[in-house]
């Protein structure tokens, strides 16, 4: 599974795919106060992206990966 | 120049003249799709070598043409008179850059700013029928400028491609990820990731609905990222687009350079106080060191207003040095343009031409062994008559080779008319335009060949005749309409060769020139009495036309009616040994007849002997010889004339004319040569017709060059020497 789900920790590892946007969506429904770790993710479907976006919640770990840390960071940080 | 630029050079210029030509095709008949296909493929070639080369404004400008025609050839937008104005311009501006090219190898500094302003041209033609995508900001692309500058400043002073991104709300479903497909925009300038609408909460969001749009700009061309996004195609809207440079913040206030201060030591050194003669050296001196130290900067160019200002007084010069130091830029521009070096005379010569040549030099070769044996007879004491044989038949043989020779060579030098043609299409379609007409041109025989001295010198007086027929002969509309005339007027171009050389005629279905008015313009220009006006016959009217100051039309436009065109035409015609003609019908039309010699290389004069010597004029000149008895020859004071079908023709005397002594011999007539000096008959007295010659004419060189009246010498084939006069210059 490309995004691990411990606890209040959602990890997203290597490329995410959209068959996690209904597990995430979930999962952020769920959890009180989700921490997000975007370390580890090389690829994020856009899917995935909207639902950050929508839950407004901030980003715990910054991903490395130049492209989603040089421009999709930025708009999650923005919110 | 590299071989490959060179071959650029020569390629984009036939792809530019294949483009226009297509394109004048595709304006007459907007249905054409072979010509849409020959110009796109004209434009995607030439698009192709620009950026061989790394010509940025240039590859620009072409693929905006391209772009514009990908418009047109899909429907998208109708092919108009003024898309096509734009499309003419871009081609014009594309020779003016391959010229420029092949002089500096760099474009003009302006080809930026240029190839944008074709480019919002070629937009505005195309309309809004065209597709956002074939606009540069297009409704839609508005954010582009509204990017804050620290956005933009990757793109900054960039030809860009924009790309805004709103993907279908189902593309999930489709297998779509549109980040994804951001990532692998190349060279990313820029992306935006904006939500299509506010967020609901959390638990309505529905995850695999696309709320997500993007913008973004990239480095990369249009058709790259055309390919990237080719499996949306309707969610995806490109665009170039030039980012303006950011405001630069005033320029760093750079260090003056080693030049500049050594300039401005240079100026000071001049100021300095001294002797006439110490500041005589030191003039000197500080000019050869502002010399080297332009030269080493690699500012040559500046050299000349520094040379001239040399010229100047001392102040002067400081001056000029100091602003050389201080502002390069200003002193550059102020210098000249270095004049165009005057274009490569190639010639192309059909490998079949050359090949002929190649056989006919094998027999003179061959043709050349036989005379050492011929040598060898006369050694060994063969008799006279045998030996006189031997070398007439060895003459023949050289002759006839020499002959062909001859004909050979000037084969090679003729060329199709259809190189002085190819310009007026394009020229009959901006006139016409210009002037409201509407007009047909019908180009027959341009594979006419002819001299290609003659070809350059037919080139501008067909052109003013073709124009002058536009804009004098062929009336506006809506007299046509009032005169039962088709709305479209025919101007006919048309060559043939006839026996006395080339024949070019213009003809037009227009007005038509009203004899009386030209009488009545000659009259006032004072270049004939009232009563010589009236002796005229209409056809000897019109020809007056052709006098200095005598226009065919009361209206002097920007284009013709000046009045200088139609003797410059005859001007030019005559120079080449040819003559001029004109017939109209008021109401009907009017036709230019241009005859030329074949060729300039040979010309055939008529020959006549006067004071023992021999002269000769252009066959295409005389229109008659006869002998005239003394009776006829009407005298009025000095001036004599003599009555020629039916007509008065002033007589001249060559020998008065030469300033040669009278002839005392005793004779019961005059020989009398019929000469036309443009549209002017002239009875012409010599003392005896000679044969007619082909000769090769050399022109006066020399101190002889100056003299008037002559237009060259030819040595005859039994050595005697001819001399060709032109007769306009000595009457």
């Amino acid at each position: 599974m490309p995004i691990h789900f411990e606890d209040r920790t959602a990890r997203f590892e290597g490329a995410c795919t959209v068959e996690e946007a209904i597990p995430l969506a979930e999962w952020l429904c769920a959890v009180e106060d989700p921490r997000l770790d975007l370390g580890g993710c090389t690829a994020l479907h856009t899917a995935l992206l909207q639902l950050l976006l929508a839950s407004e919640r901030p980003i715990a770990v910054p991903p490395e990966d130049a492209f989603l840390k040089g421009w999709v960071m930025p708009v999650l940080v923005k919110r | 120049m590299s071989a490959l630029f060179e071959q650029f050079v020569l390629e984009s210029r036939e792809l530019l003249e294949a483009a226009g030509a297509a394109l004048l095709r595709l304006e007459r008949d907007p249905t054409d799709t072979a010509a849409v296909n020959d110009l796109f493929r004209a434009l995607h070639t030439l698009k192709g070598a620009t950026a061989l080369f790394d010509l940025a404004p240039f590859t620009r400008m072409v693929h905006a043409g391209e772009d514009a025609l990908m418009a047109v050839r899909d429907g998208r937008a109708a092919m108009s008179g003024d898309l096509a104005d734009r499309l003419l311009e871009l081609l014009d501006t594309g020779a003016a850059w391959v010229d420029g090219l092949e002089h500096s190898q760099s474009l003009p500094d302006s080809a930026g700013a240029r190839a944008q302003a074709l480019e919002t041209g070629l937009r505005a033609a195309l309309g809004g029928a065209a597709e956002t995508a074939d606009g540069a900001t297009p409704a839609g692309f508005a954010w582009v400028h509204e990017l804050p500058e620290a956005e933009r400043v990757k793109a900054a002073g960039r030809t860009v491609t924009a790309i805004a991104y709103v993907p279908a709300e189902d593309c999930f479903f489709a297998g779509d990820d549109p980040l994804d497909l951001c990532r692998r925009i190349p060279d990313l300038l820029l992306l935006r990731i904006e939500a299509t609408g506010a967020w609901p909460p959390l638990a309505d969001l529905d995850p695999y609905r696309c709320a997500l749009r993007f913008r973004a700009l990239s480095g990369a061309p249009k058709d790259e990222l055309t390919r990237l996004f080719r499996g949306v195609p309707d969610q995806v809207s490109l665009a170039t687009v030039a980012i303006p440079a950011l405001a630069v913040p005033a320029p760093p206030a750079v260090p003056p350079s080693l030049a500049t201060a050594m300039l401005r030591e240079q100026a000071r050194i001049l100021g300095l106080p001294g002797s006439d003669e110490e500041t005589a050296a030191r003039r000197a001196a500080v000019l050869r060191a502002a010399r080297n130290i332009l030269a080493a900067e690699g500012r040559n160019a500046e050299g000349a207003a520094l040379d001239r200002a040399a010229e100047g007084p001392s102040d002067a010069l400081i001056r000029c040095i100091a602003s050389l130091a201080d502002d390069p830029a200003a002193v550059t521009q102020a210098t000249p343009v270095p004049p165009a070096a005057p274009a490569r005379r190639a010639l192309r010569v059909d490998a079949e031409r050359m090949d002929r040549l190649m056989a006919l030099v094998g027999e003179l070769v061959v043709a050349k062994g036989g005379l050492p044996y011929l040598a060898r007879e006369a050694q060994e004491g063969r008799s006279a008559d045998a030996l006189a044989q031997g070398i007439k038949e060895a003459h023949g043989r050289i002759d006839s080779i020499v002959g062909e020779l001859q004909d050979a060579v000037l084969r090679l030098r003729l060329l199709p008319l259809s190189r002085v043609f190819d310009p007026l299409p394009r020229m009959v379609r901006d006139t016409a335009r210009r002037l409201g007409k509407s007009v047909e041109l019908h180009l027959s025989g341009g594979e006419t060949e002819a001299d290609k001295d003659i070809l350059d010198i037919l080139g501008e007086p067909l052109l003013h005749l073709v124009r002058n027929g536009l804009d004098h002969g062929v009336e506006p509309p809506e007299r046509r309409r009032a005169a039962g005339k088709p709305e479209v007027a025919a101007l006919r171009v048309q060559a043939f060769q006839d026996s006395n050389g080339i024949v070019v005629e213009v003809s037009d279905d227009g007005a038509g020139i009203d004899a009386e008015a030209v009488r009545r313009k000659a009259v006032a220009k004072g270049a004939l009495t009232v009563e010589q006006a009236a002796a005229l016959s209409d056809a000897e009217a019109l020809r007056l036309i052709f006098l200095p100051g005598v226009s065919t039309s009361e209206t002097v436009s920007d284009l013709s009616g000046r009045g200088v065109g139609m003797d410059a035409v005859r001007g030019a015609v005559e120079q080449a040994g040819g003559r001029v003609e004109v017939a109209s019908t008021p109401g009907a039309g009017t036709r230019f007849r241009l005859v030329l010699p074949l060729t300039m290389m040979v010309t055939r004069l008529v020959t006549v002997e006067t004071a023992g010597a021999l002269y000769g004029f252009p066959v295409t000149l005389v229109t008659g010889m006869q002998r005239v008895p003394h009776g006829a020859i009407r005298r009025m004071k000095h001036a004599e004339s003599v009555v020629v079908q039916d007509a008065v023709v002033p007589l001249l005397r060559l020998r008065r004319l030469l300033n040669l002594p009278e002839d005392e011999r005793e004779r019961s007539g005059e020989a009398v040569l019929l000469v036309d000096l443009g549209g002017q008959p002239v009875a012409l007295v010599v003392d005896a017709f000679r044969e007619r010659a082909d000769v090769v004419l050399k022109p006066m060189t020399g101190l002889l060059a100056r003299l008037r009246g002559y237009a060259g010498t030819a040595v005859l084939g039994d050595g005697r020497l001819l001399l060709a006069l032109n007769l306009r210059e000595l009457v």
